[in-house]
This record gives C-alpha cells, structure tokens and sequence, in this order.
C-alpha cells in the first residue's frame, strides 16, 4: 500500500518537474504620446527559477489591432518604432521591467513582447498598444543624418538654374531697351 | 402588574440589545485582495515520436498544456526560425474528430481557471505526417518548437 503511493507521487513529481512555466503581467501596456518622445510603460514577469530570458517583439501592419499573433510579422523598424527593453535577462522569481518606445510616425501601432525562457519550448507574451500624435520626423532626419551626393546637387542644381533664369531675363531686358533707344 | 412590569423590562432589554447590534454592524470591513491579470503558460519540454518511415503518419501524442494565469489564451506552437527538415510536416489537432493541421496553420485556445489561482488543462493531439514526404533524410531527427502564449 504505502509502496504504491510511494509510486505515484514519484510519478507525479516527474510530471510536474518535466514542464516549463512562464508568466507575465499585464495582459496589455498602452503607450500614448507624440513621436519623438519616448513613452514607457512597466510589466512583470515571473518564472520557476533561475533563467536566462529572451525578449522579441513583432508588430502588425498600421492600424490593425486584432489580437493574432500570425499577422504580428513586422519588425519595430518598418513601422519606424524604436524599442527599449531588456533583450537578455537573467531572472528568478517575480520582476518588474520596463519597456520604452520611440515614434517617427503618428499612427496606431499594435504589437506584442515576447519572452521565452532559453532552451525551453515556452514563450509568452502581452499586448502593446501605441497611439501616436504629431508630425512625421524623416525631414528631421535628413538634417541629423546629413545630405546625399544626389540631394546635393539637387540642391545646387535647382538656385543655379533660377540665377541663370533671370540672367536671361535681364538680358532680354536690356536688348529690349536698346531696341526701343534706337 | 408585575408581569406587564416584567414583559416591559423584558422588551426594552431586548430594544436596547437590537440597538447595540445596529451600532456594531454601521460599519462593515470588506476585504479582498485583487489578483493581477496575468499570462501563464506550462507545457512539457521533450516529445518523443516512435520510429517512423516515409509515407507513414506517427502515431498519437498527447500534449497536456496548462493555462495557470487569470486570462483567456490562445497558444501557437511554432519551429525554430529557419527549420526546413522533416518536422515541418508536425501536424496538430485540438480535438480528436478535427483534421489534422500543419504547425503552421495550428492554434488553440484554453480558457482561464474557474477559479484565481488554479489551473486549466487541456490537451492537444500531435503527430508527424510523413504520408506526403517525399524526402531522403533518415536516422535519428530531433528540433527545437515553442509554444508561444499570448492573451484573448
């Protein structure tokens, strides 16, 4: 008798030794702000021991917001997102971690984070949710990241053309005094 | 008279004790502790197929997952990034009479526990399809797939 209890919880000590537990808190962070400001927002997260943790997010196409994980396949970059959060932690028990987001582009983005526990088949992940106001800040971005040989001479090409323009125009000008003087 | 005096004392006693127990009950203390809203996933690490040929469909393993946190969620199993091999024809199927499905077409939901705190089991059926494999690999396969939680 004693002899089969015994079994069974070693059978049941097995079972529940051989899984992976994961979990995060809460379901879903929203972000609301202007682009170029940087927005964050606090989660937690708690596993079963000692672990090295890996994040990742993926965001869907402009505007859509459904809770699918399959049409969440873009990268922050496409959508011009920068995200901040621990990619490689290392974590035991419960903990609090942050997660930031910069914005060039007003719109409604929705994403989610991701982290799984290394050489474990367990990921598990919250909703994000971004609401950006604001002006698109690439013509920022042409002055932080410098001018190209093409826009250069775009630029030279068109102030050159108008001084030659109106050379021509003072020219005919002139010719044309002339003209009516004789 | 002294039974009317006895019955009038007798009821202002029991007045008197009504009124105390009103005063003692003004004011109620409700208590409770609000759990977070959390996403919790448990599945097990190592699923091992019998030996298996060609144009065979493995036989049936059962995955027992477990919702333990206090939301709805839907659970994708997913293969490493840039798998190509045999177990791209993994094939899953949350009840028995459904069609097989490819892992990449795969997703199920498990509710949350009736109760905070507890935990919601459900299995899910997984099988290697090699009925259609048309391939030349053989020897002992192994690869790496995680399930991937995410909230309702």
């Amino acid at each position: 008798m004693k002899f089969s209890f015994l079994f069974l919880f070693f059978i049941l000590s097995i079972s529940v030794c051989s899984c992976a537990t994961l979990s995060m808190s809460p379901p879903q962070v929203d972000f609301q702000g202007n682009t170029g400001e940087k927005i964050c927002s606090e989660f937690n997260i708690d596993v079963d021991g000692n672990y090295l943790l890996l994040g990742e997010d993926r965001w869907a196409i402009e505007g859509y917001a459904e809770r699918k994980l399959s049409k969440h396949n873009l990268d922050s970059a496409e959508l011009g997102l920068t995200l901040f959060y621990p990619r490689e932690i290392t974590l035991e028990n419960k903990t609090y971690l942050e997660v930031c987001i910069e914005g060039k582009k007003p719109g409604n983005f929705h994403g989610i984070l991701l982290y799984g526990i290394k050489d474990k088949p367990i990921k598990v992940g919250i909703w994000m949710e971004v609401q950006l106001e604001g002006f698109t800040l690439e013509s920022v971005n042409i002055f932080q990241e410098g001018f190209s040989e093409e826009k250069k001479l775009g630029l030279m090409f068109v102030p050159g053309l108008l001084i030659v323009i109106l050379l021509v125009l003072l020219l005919v000008k002139r010719k044309g005094r002339n003209g009516f003087g004789r | 008279m002294k039974n009317l005096l006895s019955i009038f004392l007798f009821g202002l006693l029991i007045l008197g004790v009504g009124f105390v127990g009103a005063e003692a009950t003004d004011t109620l203390t409700v208590k409770t502790t609000v759990l977070e809203s959390i996403v919790s996933l448990s599945v097990p690490e190592n699923i091992l197929f019998q030996d298996i040929a060609s144009g065979y469909l493995s036989e049936r393993q059962d995955v027992e997952v477990a919702n333990d946190g206090t939301v709805d969620i839907s659970i994708s199993p997913e293969l490493s990034s840039g798998y190509t091999g045999i177990f791209e024809d993994l094939g899953f199927r949350g009840i028995l009479t459904d069609p097989i499905s490819t892992i990449n077409n795969f997703d199920f939901e498990i509710m949350r526990p009736t109760i905070p705190g507890e935990t919601r089991e459900d299995t899910i059926y997984m099988y290697l399809n090699l009925e259609d494999y048309t391939g030349n690999v053989t020897g002992y396969q192994e690869t790496q797939i995680t399930f991937i939680a995410v909230p309702l």
